[in-house]
């Protein structure tokens, strides 16, 4: 009878998933290799407002500000990437004054203590926000990556990305492991 | 074999099995098309709707997989227990892992390890194209996720074909009630065909069958309908008007026929007998006057006359024979007789001419042949005479051979062999069958020579049939022949009446007696008082049976010779008049002999009846004669 029970419930089998890290440590090469195709695959989920796109075949860019963790990964897999026909440029900022016009941004932890002058430097243009800094959320980051257990998952904060005018797919909120 | 099981069948159970077999064949092609259009169509909305469902499923479960997230992809794919025929769901991601699984409740852990197992042997999923598999009882779609080159995952969904399945029983139920249906609508047809072509075919054959029992013609086909079974009634009906038209016309043809043959006998029979009477009288006159005082000259012309008038009465008795044969006239008698002495007596009989010839004539009786026998002497005697005058005649040299045995016993009766063998000319082989009918003989030649009507043998084989025996022949030509018959005859005993065989070896006998002879015919009466007075007997006349009984009132005689038929008053009546005087008066008996014309059956018995000794037919021979009165004459 507890046998039948127990297959009355819909169940699932959960196997170990590939986005485990070795450690729980954020910064790690794995866990920056998996950060990277999630960035880059934000881009499909993302909708800008019309005006951050001078034509049909402008590329999405992703920016990177300071010093780069993810290395030549992200170029790879942004080379092969195309959302909503669109493709996606990497460009690598060295400070907050030399960011130029960009779609996302990736703040690397290193660059936490900028962030003030970063959002200046952007002004309220819509640009997805994205990093793995502890707490970036509240301060007006929009999506911010966590470890849960081992694996890698990200937060998105609603009230950050309808401020700078952007749309994100239910999809991706679907996903998400938290949402503020 | 089975072919001609279907040939024997009636008209009917074939009608019915070609329209039963038709219909059903019609019935299941259309089946077998419609069920299996069916079962393809539903299949591939089966799939459509499996692999539409799947598509949905991972478009949802894209986002779960590229981001990595199994708990989503994992209550994306729990959603699917809104629809109970997916049986199992397993999500697999870029690497061809499972991602994500799902079972719905029904399934046990068993049949989703063994699908995981089926699955795991599978080709890469991620290079598949959309794809799916039938099996027994579950159905599986892979459909990839993600644009060809960019897949990040693919699907894979187990339905159960539980809808299939009761689809496919329905469809079953419907073609068996279809089949139903078609079996008794091919019933119906053919009971209706049945109707129209079998049942005047089968009232036709049973018209032809009453016509060939009861011999009918006359019967008539009913024509019910139009078509070419009436073509066909018509046609039988015309045939039997014809046959019974010509049935008519042959039984009118039969009738003139018969009559005509009737006729011809009744004229030849009454013109034989008609001759035989002044036949008698010459052949009676001729031997009469053979015996008086004669030069050598008188005495070879007479005697020529005497003999030809014995063959012309040979001839005339033959056909007598053989009319009364034909017409069904002639009985045999059943007397008990002395075979050996009748055999002996007819070779001795023919010894003086078998001598003139030089020719040996032997009669050879084996031992276990019966002395006595029952049968008709008189015909035996004729056929053996006639065989052994036969033989006689074919055969200048050598010898002739009565030969008689026993065929075969049985009880009281006995089948014995007659055998005449000659050295003779012989018969050629192609002629032994014609030889025995009637007017036939040999060859032409033979007639020329030998002479004969051709009579002999056909009356003996007709005698032969009335006895219940066989004839045959069996020759060489040139080497003889020898001729065979068979008879049935019982066991007799000399105890029984014996009749003795007429014996025409008669040596002069002198009675001394008087004798009355009663007699119409003035012929008959000369060669009577003649005959019994060569044999030194007084004689009396008497027209008829009134001067008979005068003349016997007037005078007392040894003897009376009554003729049967006479005018004023006849033999029997006289007689009956004669005994009772006799009575009255207690006077001696006078032997009374008839003198009969045919010696029929009745005739004798008749005689008898009315008191008369004995009888003896005309024409009356010195022979007989003196016979006759030794009988009676020695007895007194």
């Amino acid at each position: 009878m507890r046998y039948r029970l127990l297959f009355f419930f819909i169940f699932f089998i959960l196997l170990p998933v590939r986005n485990t890290v070795a450690s729980n440590e954020i910064h790690s090469s794995r866990a920056m290799e998996i950060q990277a195709a999630f960035l880059v695959k934000f881009c499909a989920y993302v909708k800008w407002p019309k005006s951050a796109f001078s034509g049909p075949d402008d590329p999405i860019i992703i920016g990177i500000v300071g010093r780069d963790p993810f290395g030549s990964t992200v170029d790879k897999i942004a080379r092969s990437f195309k959302a909503k026909g669109r493709n996606v440029e990497i460009r690598r900022f060295s400070n907050s004054a030399s960011i130029t016009k960009s779609h996302v941004l990736f703040i690397p932890s290193s660059e936490q203590k900028n962030i003030c002058e970063i959002s200046e430097v952007l002004s309220g243009g819509s640009v997805l926000l994205v990093s793995n800094a502890p707490a970036f959320l509240e301060q007006s980051g929009i999506i911010n990556f966590v470890m849960v257990g081992k694996k890698i998952r990200f937060n998105i904060s609603r009230t950050n990305y309808q401020k700078a005018g952007l749309v994100i797919s239910s999809k991706l909120l679907a996903v998400a492991h938290c949402i503020k | 074999m089975s072919s001609s099981l279907f040939r024997n069948l009636s008209i009917n159970k074939k009608l019915a099995i070609v329209i039963i077999f038709s219909c059903l064949l019609v019935s299941l092609m259309t089946s077998a098309l419609f069920v299996g259009r069916d079962i393809i169509s539903l299949r591939q909305s089966m799939i459509a709707d499996l692999s539409g469902l799947a598509k949905v499923v991972g478009i949802n479960c894209k986002a779960p997989l590229e981001f990595m997230d199994t708990e989503t992809a994992g209550e994306v794919l729990s959603s699917l227990s809104a629809r109970p025929h997916i049986l199992q769901a397993v999500l697999y991601s870029q690497d061809n892992q499972v991602f994500a699984q799902y079972s719905a409740s029904s399934v046990t852990s068993e049949d989703a390890q063994d699908f995981h197992n089926h699955l795991k042997n599978a080709h890469s999923l991620l290079l598949l194209e959309e794809s799916y598999h039938f099996h027994k009882d579950y159905i599986d779609l892979t459909v990839p996720i993600g644009e060809l080159g960019k897949r990040v995952g693919a699907i894979v969904l187990k339905a159960d074909q539980d809808e299939f399945y009761a689809i496919l029983v329905w469809l079953l139920y419907a073609v068996c009630g279809i089949f139903v249906a078609t079996l008794l609508l091919a019933f119906y047809f053919s009971s209706i065909l049945n109707k129209v072509i079998s049942r005047p075919i089968l009232a036709l054959a049973e018209a032809m069958e009453r016509v060939r029992r009861e011999e009918n013609y006359a019967i008539r086909v009913d024509i019910t309908s139009g078509d070419e079974l009436s073509v066909l009634v018509e046609g039988v009906n015309s045939m039997l008007s014809g046959i019974e038209q010509r049935d008519e016309q042959l039984f009118v043809a039969k009738q003139v026929a018969e009559n005509a043959n009737l006729a011809k006998s009744q004229f030849l029979a009454q013109m034989s007998h008609e001759i035989r009477t002044p036949m008698n009288g010459v052949l009676g006159i001729a031997s009469l006057l053979m015996h008086t005082s004669l030069n050598e000259k008188q005495l070879k012309f007479v005697r020529t006359i005497h003999n030809s008038g014995e063959s012309l009465l040979n001839l005339i008795n033959d056909i007598l024979d053989f009319s009364k044969i034909e017409a069904g006239k002639l009985e045999l008698v059943l007397l008990s007789f002395n075979l050996r002495d009748m055999t002996e007596e007819i070779v001795e009989l023919l010894s003086e001419h078998a001598q003139e010839k030089n020719v040996n004539l032997a009669c050879l009786v084996e031992l276990d042949v019966p002395a006595y026998v029952t049968g008709d002497p008189g015909r035996l005697r004729q056929i053996l005479m006639n065989l052994l005058g036969n033989a006689l005649k074919f055969t200048s040299h050598g010898e002739v051979l009565l030969f008689v045995s026993v065929e075969k016993a049985h009880n009281k009766d006995v089948c014995l062999r007659f055998e005449i063998r000659d050295s003779g000319i012989g018969i050629k082989k192609e002629k032994q069958e014609d030889i025995f009918a009637a007017f036939s003989q040999a060859d032409e030649y033979t007639t020329r020579k030998f002479g004969g009507t051709g009579l002999g043998l056909a009356i003996c084989r007709r005698l032969v049939d009335l006895m219940g025996g066989e004839i045959g022949v069996e020759s060489v030509e040139g080497k003889g022949a020898t001729f065979w018959f068979t008879t049935v005859f019982s066991i007799g005993s000399s105890s029984g009446i014996a009749i003795d065989i007429q014996s025409e070896i008669a040596t002069a006998q002198y009675f001394d007696a008087s004798i009355l002879v009663v007699e119409d015919n003035l012929t008959n009466q000369i060669v009577a008082e003649g005959t019994l007075e060569k044999m030194c007997c007084k004689v009396d006349l008497a027209n008829n049976g009134i001067e008979a009984i005068a003349a016997v009132e007037k005078k007392k005689y040894d003897l009376i010779f009554m003729d049967c038929q006479m005018p004023v008053m006849d033999g029997y009546k006289a007689t009956e008049n004669i005994r009772k005087v006799e009575k009255e008066n207690g006077t001696e008996r006078v032997p009374i002999i008839a003198l009969t014309a045919h010696a029929m059956k009745g005739d004798r018995e008749r005689c008898f009846a009315v008191g008369m000794d004995d009888y003896i037919a005309k024409p009356v021979r010195e022979p007989q004669m003196a016979q006759i009165l030794t009988k009676w004459l020695s007895v007194k």
